[in-house]
């Protein structure tokens, strides 16, 4: 297979490298890849879509196996929402065929636009954490081709665990079996309430998410003193035939979302200035309902706001941006509360920060999400002060026992992540045994010395 | 590898007991260095500026530049294979101010000192810029001086060399850009140094603490091109460098 080189790097437009791409058509190809690396002598990573905003998926002067071609439906039940799929097919196409069947994906970020292969290996969560845990509880089994040859991996393996969120440093996912989740209609029933502060929110949040699937909330992490934390929550469930109007109801299941207008090439300085976001912030607050109750929603507004806006990543300007993501265990409110206290204070200005209760972790050894708060921040970079900005966040995160996001990070310090993921040992055994000539790493492995047994 | 910020973990530098670089590596090994390859002349001094960062944590090799060996750049390459994962600065701050009595010096002394400012980094550069096109990223940096931007007698055969680097430079930028390689010239003013020691101060002098505080800046911003430290430097030269010849001469005697 011949490759070629170009320019890649993840959402955040950060630190790109250049990279020899290949783009295989078959699980065939995948593996001859594979075997062609072993006698060159040349690394690989898997990449998807590229929704990670850091260094995850591409390897400097190395192999970038694209896998988007690989997007074959094998097989689908009907019945029971069992489908087997190629890794590389995305979670749009997915939701795209099967909501009007009545089935929705059991776990979506905040983006359709990621493959079913870059959802496992970065076990990603969406709103619904808090009741039905991440993408990989999801999982029924998949088939990894790593350095060892093509492998059937399910739930009872740990070579499955070390490839739920192994960053695709295991091998490549080829295929994934899945359990898609019942749904009645393409809607969302949507409660939205404010919180005037961060405690009324965590006492809303801890008190009545659990009547929820769906929960997540906004913060305004430019207010301060008394309106330190406002937000507005917004929750809710699949959508029942009998909540939709009598009309309605025959197009029940309709889905057919448009990407709106691209944001313009990039422009050569951030339009998110302190100003505008603190405009936004303001604004988005106030048009907000106090409180509104059973508002019926589509899909893509009520999960994925920001797909309306192709390539809204180029907003934050030449630079780039960090998306900062940490989870604090519960019981840890005051270190999130000095954070988002940090915050308000520091000249940092985040358009977007979103809050979230996740529920219990799985058994992936470097999955993100366990018990705790989550809170998501957006810095622009290209000035000084988001690098010691995120360093001081960092510290409070780890004395509170919480850790980043490996599929948002670009800049934690290597012997910080180690802290933050005391299983790294545990993994790097299993990760040897799948890959012992060291084939697959990453520009994020080798920045975070990920695969580096001390 | 270098992270969002800019902050590179594996360094070469480039003259390597340089006061600029080693106050640089300094402020570096608070963010995010792990490994520096110091190439220089003297092995003495490269082991002592070695043993300098190591306490700082910071994992050091040295490579000891021989300009009459025609291997050596080869030897070079060699060098950072064994000693770093990756390359993601190239610091190039080879400096020698010499002195520029022409005469006393004779062909052999001013040769030496545009070997040592010029020649002898342009080429190691050459060799560093395959490697980091073959790994696909990597930044430069090379410490340029006012002393090329307006050339004056007093220090004219470090600041010829000096400008001939910069513009060397200006043009490696261009090639390189395409191949995800960001230069960035820095061009200094007047800094109080081992170097610059006994020399009257000029205007917009500073010491070797801001200078390097602000050229860790400049890489955390990103900033490629040309950058001048201090920055107002940029607005007195564009008048410096549009003087008629005469007033020049008349300026630069004075001081």
């Amino acid at each position: 297979m011949v490759g070629h080189f170009e320019l890649v790097s993840g959402w955040g437009r950060t630190s790109p490298s250049y990279c020899d791409i290949h783009r295989p058509i078959s699980d065939q190809e995948v593996a001859e890849i594979i075997e062609s690396a072993k006698r060159t002598g040349k690394q690989i990573v898997p990449r998807g879509l590229g929704r990670s905003y850091g260094d995850a998926a591409q390897l400097g002067g190395n192999i970038v196996i694209d896998v988007r071609s690989l997007d074959h439906i094998y097989a689908c039940d009907l019945d029971s929402g069992l489908i087997s799929v190629g890794a590389g097919i995305s979670l749009d196409a997915l939701m795209r065929i099967f909501i009007p069947m009545g089935w929705f994906v059991p776990v979506t970020p905040g983006t359709r636009f990621v493959t079913v292969g870059g959802a496992i290996a970065a076990d990603v969560h969406g709103k619904n954490h808090h009741v039905d845990g991440s993408f990989g509880n999801h999982v029924a089994s998949l088939t990894l081709i790593s350095s060892k040859g093509v492998m059937e991996l399910d739930p009872s393996n740990e070579e499955f665990w070390a490839t739920v969120g192994g960053m695709g440093l295991t091998g490549t996912i080829v295929r994934a079996t899945i359990r898609m989740s019942k749904i009645e209609t393409s809607l969302i029933k949507v409660d939205t309430e404010r919180a005037s502060n961060i405690d009324e929110l965590i006492n809303i949040m801890e008190t009545t998410d659990d009547n929820y699937k769906y929960s997540v909330a906004w913060i305004d992490l430019i207010s301060s003193g008394k309106n330190l934390g406002r937000s507005v929550l917004t929750r809710g469930d699949h959508a029942l035939l009998e909540d939709l109007p009598a009309a309605k109801r025959k197009k029940a299941r309709y889905f057919d979302p448009k990407v709106g207008l691209k944001a313009p090439l990039s422009p050569p300085f951030s339009p998110l200035t302190p100003l505008t976001v603190r405009t936004f912030n303001t604004l988005w607050y106030h048009k907000s309902p106090t409180r509104k109750l059973g508002e019926i929603q589509e899909i893509t507004k009520f999960f994925h706001p920001l797909d309306g806006v192709g390539d809204w990543n180029k907003l934050y300007g030449p630079k780039g941006f960090c998306q900062y993501q940490f989870v604090v265990p519960f019981g840890q409110e005051d270190a999130l509360k000095q954070i988002i206290d940090a915050t308000s204070r520091s000249k940092m200005t985040s358009f977007l920060a979103v809050l979230k209760r996740f529920g219990e972790g799985n058994a992936s050894h470097l999955s993100f999400p366990s018990p705790g708060w989550t809170l998501a921040l957006d810095v622009a970079l290209g000035a000084l002060g988001p690098a010691k900005y995120f360093d001081y966040l960092d510290n409070i995160v780890l004395k509170a026992g919480g850790k980043i996001y490996l599929a948002k990070d670009s800049r934690v310090r290597p012997d910080l992540f180690s802290a933050m993921y005391p299983n790294l040992p545990k993994w790097q055994v299993i990760r040897d045994r799948l890959d012992p000539d060291n084939l697959f790493s990453s520009d994020l492995a080798k920045r975070l010395s990920i695969l580096e047994t001390k | 590898m270098n992270d969002s910020t800019s902050m590179p973990q594996n360094v070469v530098v480039l003259g390597g007991t340089s006061e600029i670089a080693t106050h640089t590596l300094r402020l570096l090994s608070g963010r995010r260095l792990k490994k520096v390859l110091l190439v220089g002349r003297n092995k003495n001094a490269l082991e002592s500026s070695a043993m300098g960062l190591e306490s700082l944590g910071v994992d050091c090799a040295i490579h000891v530049r021989d300009t009459t060996d025609i291997k050596s750049a080869s030897r070079l390459e060699d060098a950072v294979k064994e000693s770093l994962d990756t390359v993601d600065l190239v610091l190039v701050a080879t400096g020698m101010l010499g002195s520029s009595d022409f005469e006393n010096l004779g062909p052999l002394g001013v040769a030496e000192i545009i070997e040592t400012n010029f020649v002898g980094p342009s080429s190691e550069l050459v060799v560093l810029a395959d490697i980091l096109k073959r790994q696909g990223f990597g930044s430069i940096v090379i410490i340029s001086s006012v002393a090329g931007v307006r050339v004056r007698k007093d220090n004219f055969i470090y600041g010829s060399a000096k400008a001939g680097l910069d513009a060397f430079a200006q043009g490696l930028s261009q090639c390189l850009a395409p191949h995800n390689i960001r230069v960035t010239i820095v061009r200094f003013g007047f800094v109080r140094t081992r170097m610059t020691k006994g020399l009257k101060d000029a205007p917009m002098t500073i010491d070797v603490d801001t200078a390097s505080s602000l050229l860790v800046a400049a890489i955390e911003k990103g900033k490629t091109g040309v950058v001048w430290i201090p920055s107002n430097l940029k607005f007195l030269f564009a008048i410096l460098r549009a003087l008629p010849t005469k007033i020049w001469w008349k300026l630069s005697e004075r001081s």
